[in-house]
């Protein structure tokens, strides 16, 4: 038995509507078709013009789809561009400003969770609180790999969350923190940039170490630059290591009762319809017995990398996993 | 794989100051301009300075310059931006060979987000 709840974000079909063939409308109705869950979670600066500030038009328009095509407002996505200026990071101050109207726009279009970002630090998420209560809105702060719940930042927040005693704080983990592998599709990727199969073996080597990700930046570099591996290459292939954490499924225990909502991060099938790079069952297992009953939505991050599959199949895929592993519970 | 709609051939043309392409953000979602770190156009193997490309969006017009200091308007995902050209000397009409480089500077990522397109396009 279990009370997690499905839903689908629409990161998924980023390449999908990027090709300009999809409107919103499109995007929606063909979730909604392939019955991917009950929920949806959208980003702001992807599907909203215009966004933060929502017109009187798109807040209509974003509730007449969610009613006509009977989804439930799970998540609103917001980012926080710390580095929206050249040669000065956003102030504390100028991050609260950055994030007060992304607030505004998930309560004026009824989603009850805006799903925030690690780059804003504890102080920032302290000081909106009362902005947040008021609008009653859940700053649910997205738990990224690096961002285990062992991250220094992560323990800060927590303890923030303690002392504030408020429903408006929460975590959304991202489950592309607790990987088993890197995926297949990303290491696919690497080898159209000219990296060997010698240095994607290397990579994953260091991937499996215990250390740091910045530990794991430095390491790569000084083993792949006497290897003649160019600057671009390093690049791409650090992202095996800020895209796939380590954690282990069990730790997200010691947060459970902040989770608010899940991101169900995922790259590919195999021909059993698993996940290779992410456990499942054990995930659903963890947060099932931590009592958690939210949603957990669908986010298909192989598009960055490949475009031999369909989104919208590849997140039926996932539905269809998710639904077993459900009824196994 | 954004890489695949960044260039829109359809839109290359000759300018009076020298060509322009159209282009697509290689990114999940839109971008403050200033988060825009590099644009580097290639025109048959010959790296153009970024200083002598404009963009054309939201029927502004930003230099470099204008374009590293707008904070709030925005190149939205999936719109089509017109690059300008600034080029001197004679631009043969038919078919080029062009490289398109996006670098986005996203605060939150440890390293730059960079995407590379390249495709034969007929500027007249």
């Amino acid at each position: 038995m279990s009370n997690i709840k499905l839903a689908t974000s629409l990161f998924s079909f980023a390449y999908e509507w990027n090709s300009g063939k999809y409107s919103l409308e499109d995007v929606i109705a063909e979730t909604r078709k392939r019955d991917l869950g009950t929920g949806l979670e959208i980003i702001g600066f992807q599907s909203l013009r215009g966004f933060p500030y929502i017109s009187y038009e798109t807040e209509k328009e974003v509730k007449n789809l969610l009613d006509k095509y009977e989804f439930e407002p799970v998540a609103l996505d917001a980012n926080i561009d710390v580095g929206i200026k050249r040669h000065a990071k956003m102030s504390i101050d100028e991050t609260v400003e950055y994030i007060k109207p992304q607030i505004l726009a998930a309560q004026k279009l009824g989603f009850p969770i805006l799903r925030c970002q690690t780059t804003a630090p504890a102080e920032v998420y302290e000081k909106l609180v009362p902005f947040a209560e008021k609008a009653n809105v859940i700053m649910g702060i997205e738990l990224h790999t690096p961002y285990s719940v062992d991250h220094p930042s992560v323990i800060k927040m927590a303890e923030m969350f303690g002392q504030m005693q408020t429903h408006v704080l929460g975590f959304i983990p991202d489950m592309g923190t607790c990987m088993r592998a890197i995926p297949d599709a990303l290491l696919t990727s690497f080898k159209t940039s000219g990296v060997t199969d010698e240095m994607i073996a290397i990579t994953k080597e260091i991937w499996h170490k215990d250390m740091p990700t910045t530990a794991k930046f430095g390491e790569l570099a000084q083993t792949l630059i006497p290897m003649g591996a160019t600057p671009p290459q390093i690049g791409r292939l650090n992202m095996a290591f800020s895209m796939n954490g380590r954690q282990p499924i069990e730790a997200w225990a010691e947060i459970m009762p902040y989770v608010v909502h899940i991101h169900g991060k995922f790259y590919g099938f195999d021909e059993n319809g698993d996940e290779p790079s992410i456990d499942y069952p054990t995930i659903f297992k963890v947060f099932n017995e931590g009592g958690y009953n939210g949603y957990i939505s669908s986010e298909y991050e192989g598009s960055a990398f490949t475009d031999e599959f369909d989104a919208f199949d590849q997140v039926e895929k996932q539905h269809q996993l998710f639904k077993r592993i459900v009824n196994d519970l | 794989m954004y890489e695949k709609y960044m260039i829109v051939p359809e839109l290359a043309k000759k300018t009076e100051k020298g060509f322009e392409i159209g282009a697509r953000l290689p990114y999940y979602r839109g971008v403050s301009l200033s988060m825009v770190e590099e644009i580097e156009v290639t025109l048959d193997g010959e790296t153009l300075p970024q200083s002598d490309v404009s963009i054309l969006i939201n029927g502004k017009t930003y230099n470099l310059e204008q374009r590293e200091n707008e904070l709030d308007d925005r190149w939205e995902m999936g719109e089509v931006a017109t690059l300008a050209i600034a080029k001197s000397g004679e631009l043969p009409a038919g078919e080029h060979k062009l490289g398109l480089k996006i670098n986005l500077r996203i605060g939150y990522m440890p390293f730059p987000s960079i995407r590379i397109a390249e495709r034969n396009i007929i500027i007249n």
